[in-house]
């Protein structure tokens, strides 16, 4: 009873036979063994397109005796009956080793030659523990052999990369950091920038020095970076500033507080800070002009968020060495995430229970200040309603800070907006007065270095990174700074080096200088 | 295959002649798997119908035949004929069959090599499912009715069990002692017997154990430990704790070989 037609491949048999037969039979074929080979779909693979495919199973020996075994067996440093002994003294502590079974081990699949694909397929348990698998192929006369399937194999993709270590990848791990601490660095190079050019030059003048600077503190890790977002950031500083100076007075009260609390609230800004909104729409329309980006898309945003910490930190520092305390820090913190509080209520209303107590000062404050902030956001904030006065709050901001910083572009950004209340007023004035205050302390820091790119900061950095040699360390700025002429360059930077008095060592003959990072 | 080295040949080219053909991937329960394990290999186990009626899904069916269904043992219970076979699709992953073949005895002259098929792709999975019916309702409250049975039962013995009777000296004793009377006393040997044995062993490992040399030279611990002492160091500290190691001059190991034949000459001197 074999099946009418003679047929290939299952899906062949026609529509027109409505029912048709196939024996089935089971070869006792002793010497094969039917296996699965299990790939994910992710993968792509395509059995069809296999040339030269080479499977072995894999040789882990070495793995598997583990580390101990590279001792001779014989010859010079072995031990007569190391083995035996060891062994014996396993058993003593209930350890039965199990011998390395080669039939056992993965396999090793790779398809396409050396360069090609390598895969790793591990025996998998479990699958037929209650049922049978078998195969079904057509044999030559039309009947069905049935193999019986042994065992499933998982193949997985072998990298081919190396993966690092535990130290690298520590190490690596503190460049990352590292990366974020350079914006810190370059905040506090922008403000000295522009506060040395302050004071004396008109407002459109000074913004063109401070982005010039900025320019100038480009470094070739980060040029992409910086170019997406100094303009932003920079907006963003200005609008810390202000909020800082605003709850700077109320500050003091809450320090034991905000210490306390410091770490848990840290730790949710990060996972909140992603879809924040509310606090993003008023930065950005801080400077329209010069902010290539004012419709942030979700990627961009997310990126500046990241970095939008490091710049918060950067802020604190450089207004820590003002005053110069540490609770003043903490007390910065505290204001950042007041500023993200608001945004973070909708999501937030099941732990809000829990920071009652902590808000309550935070609060107090903002009545008084304004009843524009927290309290009125806690509705949700997709009504347009809710984010006006939002926006008008920066704005305005942005209208008297324009007095000192620069700013004919935040006239661009609306000034029909509503609602300048007398409280609003009464920060504005805060603001201006506050807004004074830094620069008076900033210049002390030389705004010479930063002349032709070359600063003090930027080689400390280099040198606290590696040791360099001076050749090594001029070309780093060269390759940055066109413009300069070189001489001038030479000068700078040995003025710098005298100030910094890095440490010197003479590796083959060159002298490399570094400083000991702290 | 227990041999540890690769001492078949083993080809590792993987047999790329049926990759392109698809197959089935059929599940089954384990007791028709059980039938099928022990059916000769030339009869037919089964029929695989595949019925389509137009604007329907294929209905796939497997009867099994009626000599498999006759393969029992006595007090087995009846397995259902008919079964259904639901049809799906190989999703979210790519499946393949490969077999090993491995050579049925190793020890012919020239032993076929180990090798490797691909044998298809899976195109679809069938799960073989049994018609509720009175027979598969019978098999599966015997299985159930096993399964509940508890593995151990309690019997009532009418006399005291007794596994083993006291013994005044056990057969492993009697032999030891035995096969050391007959070596006799170790005696000892002639000095340049002995540091030839010594040099042999040395020859083969850096670090011995007294103990082993004991039993290597046979000769009495204290006699041994005289003449170990002229040519060999004592390890007191740990790599090798507790081990004897020829003297610097009387090596000559692989590391060493430019100093070798003067070592020798040396170490024939202080013979």
């Amino acid at each position: 009873m074999t099946s009418p037609g003679p047929s290939n491949s299952f899906q062949q048999s026609s529509a027109a036979a409505s029912v048709q037969e196939f024996k089935i039979r089971v070869p006792k074929n002793v010497k094969k063994k039917y296996h699965v080979m299990r790939f994910n779909a992710t993968l792509n693979v395509d059995f069809a397109k296999w040339t030269h495919v080479k499977m072995e199973r894999e040789n882990n020996i070495k793995e598997f005796k583990g580390l101990d075994e590279d001792m001779p067996k014989f010859g010079a440093g072995s031990e007569y009956g190391r083995d035996v002994r060891e062994e014996a003294r396993r058993k003593k502590f209930g350890i039965i080793s199990r011998k390395y079974k080669p039939e056992d081990q993965p396999w090793i699949l790779k398809v396409g030659g050396k360069t090609g694909k390598k895969f790793k397929g591990i025996r998998e348990g479990g699958v037929s523990e209650h049922a049978a698998f078998y195969v079904f192929t057509h044999a030559a006369d039309g009947a069905i052999d049935a193999y019986p399937l042994q065992e499933w194999y998982n193949f997985q993709p072998i990298q081919r990369y190396k993966a690092l270590s535990a130290e690298e990848a520590d190490e690596e791990f503190g460049r990352r950091n590292k990366v974020l601490n350079y914006f810190s660095l370059m905040f506090r190079k922008r403000m000295r920038g522009d506060d040395a050019a302050d004071d004396a030059d008109d407002p459109d003048e000074k913004k063109l020095k401070g982005s010039k600077a900025k320019k100038d503190l480009k470094l070739s890790e980060m040029d992409e970076w910086i170019d997406s977002d100094d303009d932003s950031s920079n907006s963003e500083n200005e609008k810390d500033k202000d909020n800082d100076s605003d709850t700077g007075a109320n500050n003091k009260k809450k320090k034991k507080k905000a210490a306390a609390n410091k770490k848990k609230k840290k730790v949710e800004d990060e996972a909140f800070e992603e879809s924040d909104d509310g606090d993003e729409e008023g930065r950005e329309r801080d400077y329209i002009s010069d902010s290539s980006e004012s419709e942030s898309d979700h990627e961009t945003k997310a990126n500046k968020e990241l970095k939008g910490v490091a710049e918060e930190d950067a802020l604190r520092k450089l207004l820590a060495s003002d005053e110069d305390s540490e609770e003043e820090q903490e007390n910065k913190e505290q204001e950042e995430e007041q500023e993200d509080e608001p945004t973070k209520e909708g999501e937030e209303r099941a732990s809000k229970l829990t920071k009652k107590k902590k808000n309550k000062p935070d609060d107090a404050k903002k009545d008084s200040s304004s009843e524009l902030s927290s309290d009125s956001d806690t509705d949700p904030e997709t009504t347009p309603a809710v984010k006006k006065p939002k926006k008008s709050k920066s704005n305005d901001k942005n209208g008297l800070t324009a007095s000192t910083s620069a700013a004919g572009s935040a006239n661009t950004s609306r000034s029909g907006t509503p609602t300048p209340s007398a409280a609003q007023a009464a920060v504005a004035a805060a603001n201006a007065a506050n807004s004074n205050m830094p620069p008076a302390k900033r210049p002390k820091l030389d705004a010479s270095y930063s002349e032709c790119g070359v600063t003090e900061e930027a080689v400390r950095r280099y040198l606290a990174r590696k040791p360099m040699t001076t050749t090594e360390l001029l070309t780093k700025f060269k390759s940055k700074r066109t413009g300069v002429s070189s001489d001038r360059l030479v000068e700078t930077m040995t003025q710098i080096l005298k100030r910094i008095n890095p440490v010197k060592q003479n590796i083959n003959g060159k002298m490399y200088l570094s400083i000991k990072s702290t | 295959m227990t041999t540890p080295t690769p001492a078949p040949h083993i080809d590792r080219e993987l047999d790329l002649s049926n990759t392109g053909r698809g197959v089935w991937l059929v599940k089954v329960p384990k007791y028709i798997a059980n039938k099928w394990e022990k059916a000769p290999g030339n009869i037919e186990v089964g029929k695989l119908k595949i019925s389509r009626a137009p604007g329907q899904r294929a209905q796939v069916q497997l009867s099994l035949s009626e000599a498999v269904l006759c393969l029992k043992e006595p007090g087995e219970q009846n397995i259902p004929k008919e079964h259904r076979l639901d049809v799906s699709n190989v999703t979210r992953q790519s499946l393949g069959v490969f077999s090993h073949a491995t050579p049925s005895n190793t020890d012919a002259v020239i032993p076929e090599s180990e090798k490797l098929y691909m044998e298809g792709r899976i195109v679809q999975k069938l799960e073989c499912r049994p018609y509720a019916d009175n027979t598969y309702y019978k098999l599966k409250s015997e299985s159930i009715r096993k399964a509940s049975m508890p593995q151990r039962q309690v019997q009532q013995l009418d006399r005291i069990v007794q596994n083993f009777k006291p013994v005044s000296d056990h057969k492993h004793n009697i032999d030891y002692i035995k096969k050391k009377s007959a070596e006799g006393k170790k005696a000892r040997d002639d000095k340049d017997a002995v540091l030839n044995m010594l040099f042999a062993a040395f020859e083969k490992h850096q670090y011995y154990n007294i103990k082993d040399l004991q039993k290597i030279t046979r000769q009495p611990i204290v006699y041994l430990k005289e003449i170990l002492k002229e040519v060999c160091n004592y390890n007191l500290k740990n790599p090798h704790k507790n081990m004897w190691e020829l003297k610097p001059e009387y090596r000559h190991y692989k590391s060493e070989q430019a100093a070798e034949t003067k070592e020798e000459k040396n170490s024939s001197d202080s013979d």
